[in-house]
């Protein structure tokens, strides 16, 4: 079901050129979904990139441990 | 003498990591230039940082030092070190592709949609877009059958050949290539390396790291090697209190 839900907001993405923002915790879901990424904690945007990049090369040591407890 | 499509000058990463209060070194002082229709080749052993190259000048790895001048499709000269988060999407969807030892996509995309994919988001039509990615994963020996279920389930090797179709197929202007034919059979493999030298043809520019030196010495027009971190820091001053790696 989940699955079919992304397929859905991707397709409505590609034919209506929708700008959009996901908010999750879920980062399999912002893997597929998204192509930049803000991580917050404590109502701060501390950390801001490409979604590969914060995935596979995080910078700040809050986005750090919050890759490593999902993996 | 043409210009180059990429220029890199004192290239570095290396890799803190806060909770563990170490900094990992990878790449450094990584220089090196990559002219269209020719091939560089990056050699070294492992460690010496050469995945972090490609993956710096993707934007999947922050720089920690150096220059990455990439020329575009319209002349202008950018660093993608410093280039913004939407100039480096813009790139990385119609002039920049990247063929990783990973195959990521979405989890119910057929196979002939995934390579075709590149294709269809830069506004070719659907179908002609199926088609080419049709004839690619054809020269790349991965059988019809295959074409319409999602990648996810398939062997390594397989996996691989989807990631070359679709990083292939969409010819662009740079090519990033990690190990590009290292869980391919010697008859796909041999194939691989002649679609590559037809896209050289074509004036594709590419970057790529081969795990055999066969293929380096086939297919590089350039060579540049990358020694390890510790074989440059045994040469550095030994007064750091500092431990640096692990």
């Amino acid at each position: 079901m989940q699955a079919r839900i992304l397929d859905l907001i991707l397709e409505i993405q590609q034919e209506r050129n929708t700008a959009m923002i996901v908010v999750t915790h879920d980062l399999g879901v912002i893997r597929l979904l998204t192509g930049r990424a803000l991580v917050m904690k404590y109502g701060r945007v501390i950390e801001s990139g490409l979604t590969d990049q914060i995935l596979e090369d995080p910078q700040h040591a809050y986005t750090q441990r919050l890759v490593a407890s999902a993996l | 003498m043409q210009t180059p499509i990429l220029k890199i000058n004192g290239f570095a990463k290396h890799f803190t990591l806060h909770e563990q209060g170490k900094q990992i070194p990878s790449s450094h002082n990584v220089n090196l230039e990559v002219y269209a229709g020719e091939l560089t080749a990056l050699i070294g052993p492992t460690g010496a940082g050469k995945s972090s190259v490609l993956k710096g000048i993707y934007r999947t790895y922050l720089p920690s030092a150096g220059e990455i001048l990439y020329r575009d499709r319209h002349g202008e000269l950018v660093d993608l070190a410093q280039a913004d988060e939407y100039r480096m999407l813009q790139l990385r969807h119609e002039e920049i592709g990247f063929v990783t030892q990973f195959l990521f996509c979405l989890p119910r995309q057929s196979t002939l949609d995934v390579v075709a994919h590149p294709l269809v988001v830069r506004g070719e039509c659907r179908e002609s877009a199926r088609n080419k990615a049709a004839e690619m994963l054809a020269a790349l020996n991965l059988p019809e059958r295959l074409w319409s279920i999602s990648p996810a389930t398939f062997s390594g090797g397989e996996k691989q050949r989807v990631n070359l179709a679709r990083g292939l197929v969409a010819k662009p202007r740079l090519l990033l290539l990690d190990e590009p034919t290292a869980s391919l059979d010697p008859v796909t493999a041999e194939r691989v390396i002649g679609i590559i030298e037809g896209i050289k043809q074509e004036g594709v520019a590419m970057l790529a790291i081969f795990h055999h030196p066969e293929l380096t010495h086939r297919l590089g027009d350039r060579v540049v090697e990358l020694t390890p971190p510790s074989a440059f820091l045994k040469t550095q001053a030994i007064d750091k209190q500092e431990k640096v790696y692990a």
